[in-house]
């Protein structure tokens, strides 16, 4: 066999050998997460319990999401209960039913939240939560808050990372306007 | 109109209301044939959502003792029937008030508040099976909407307001659950009880608005 000859042969033989641990690393690069896709940011859990009072009367009724038969679910005091022993109504609501409430909001969309957590809130309408809230998305309870009112201002103000404990009160004891 | 005298007024008239006349006739006819046909709250067989049907099969037959009228059905869901789409007269709010949590004796004359977000307000008052409702074109709450029911010293106020079950007893069933509140009293004091009015039911009572 010539230089030329064993020198292709050698070549192949190499470009033979590596070729599947290249293949193979370029397909699960491509396939698998990477660390950083797994790595979802949630918002802060202080605090949420009274964000979670403010979601209970506008959306946690037992004629709306307060029912056991809705795929988004909140728990509460004056709503649907977590305990088999406890009743709507009857005492407030517990710790597990804060945290219930909590991840039922986290895993609504999670990715998304996370890029909106990520951008300190801005655009909080990429979440389905906030346009179903605001009516801007198709909702059967139709429009439940506007900007910069106390639920929406409450809501929008934890995305940022802060507690609008005011505004978040304010939700919780929505009440019937006086006859004018 | 009998099939008849729109007929015989179908002679004088123009032709599209003749032909329409003669339409409504045949309608009529066709109606009256499909009747055996009507299914849940008199709804045509085949338009049912087999949902609402399993629904109003829930609700169970009718008290042939009781006349179908406001005094109907006390403690069931009434919106199953009386709906926007339904054929019963719609209704936004409509339930049964009883004296207690634990019996379900009906309480008569007890005042039924709707507040809603705006300040409308309605009122009206059970009869004497304890039945109340509020038809859509007495009342359009702007919702939320609150309700408190009040006779003489009892009040009984709604932590929570509602947003669209126009039937008290959709959440406020029997027994009392985590997902259902229990039916709506007026007292659970029990050396109130004995106090409670109840009174019998009247020719008034029969009567809707």
């Amino acid at each position: 066999m010539s230089v030329r000859g064993r020198t292709l042969w050698c070549v192949l033989v190499v470009a033979a050998l590596s070729a599947p641990p290249l293949i193979l690393s370029a397909c699960l690069g491509e396939i698998g997460p990477t660390k950083a896709d797994l790595e979802l940011r949630v918002p802060m859990r202080d605090g949420f319990d009274r964000v979670a009072d403010a979601l209970q009367p506008s959306c946690g009724t037992l004629d709306c999401h307060g029912q056991a038969q809705r795929n988004w679910r909140l728990f509460g005091g004056r709503g649907l209960r977590l305990a088999s022993t406890n009743t709507p109504g009857e005492g407030k609501t517990t710790a597990e039913e804060y945290e219930a409430n909590y991840w039922a909001v986290v895993v609504i969309e999670p990715e998304i939240l996370s890029q909106v957590l990520a951008d300190k809130g801005r655009d909080p309408e990429r979440l389905i939560l906030i346009r179903k809230g605001r009516g801007t998305t198709r909702h059967k309870g139709g429009t439940l808050m506007r900007p910069n009112d106390p639920l929406d201002t409450c809501l929008t103000e934890w995305l940022k990372g802060n507690l609008a404990a005011d505004s978040c009160l304010a939700a919780a004891k929505i009440t019937a306007s006086p006859v004018p | 109109m009998s099939m008849s005298m729109s007929m015989s007024m179908s002679m004088s008239m123009n032709g599209s209301i003749r032909s329409f006349a003669y339409t409504w006739a045949r309608l009529r006819v066709a109606c009256g044939l499909c009747l055996p046909l009507l299914g849940a709250c008199g709804q045509p067989a085949f338009l049912e959502d087999p949902l609402h049907k399993a629904q109003v099969a829930a609700l169970g037959p009718e008290n042939p003792a009781v006349k179908i009228g406001p005094l109907h059905r006390p403690g069931q869901a009434c919106a199953v029937c009386h709906r926007v789409d339904g054929l019963a007269t719609p209704y936004v709010a409509a339930g049964t008030v009883y004296r207690d949590p634990m019996s379900t004796v009906g309480v008569g004359d007890a005042e039924v508040v709707l507040a809603d977000l705006a300040g409308n307000r309605f009122k009206t008052k059970t009869n004497c099976v304890g039945n109340f409702y509020v038809k859509t074109s007495e009342f359009r709450p702007v919702v939320p909407f609150w309700v408190t029911v009040q006779l003489g010293e009892f009040p009984y106020e709604m932590g929570s307001p509602i947003h669209r079950e126009a039937s008290c007893s959709a959440c406020h069933s029997d027994p009392a659950a985590p997902d259902a509140a229990g039916h709506v009293f007026v007292t659970d004091d029990v050396a109130a009880i004995a106090s409670v009015p109840v009174r019998a039911c009247g020719a008034a009572d029969e009567v809707a608005r």
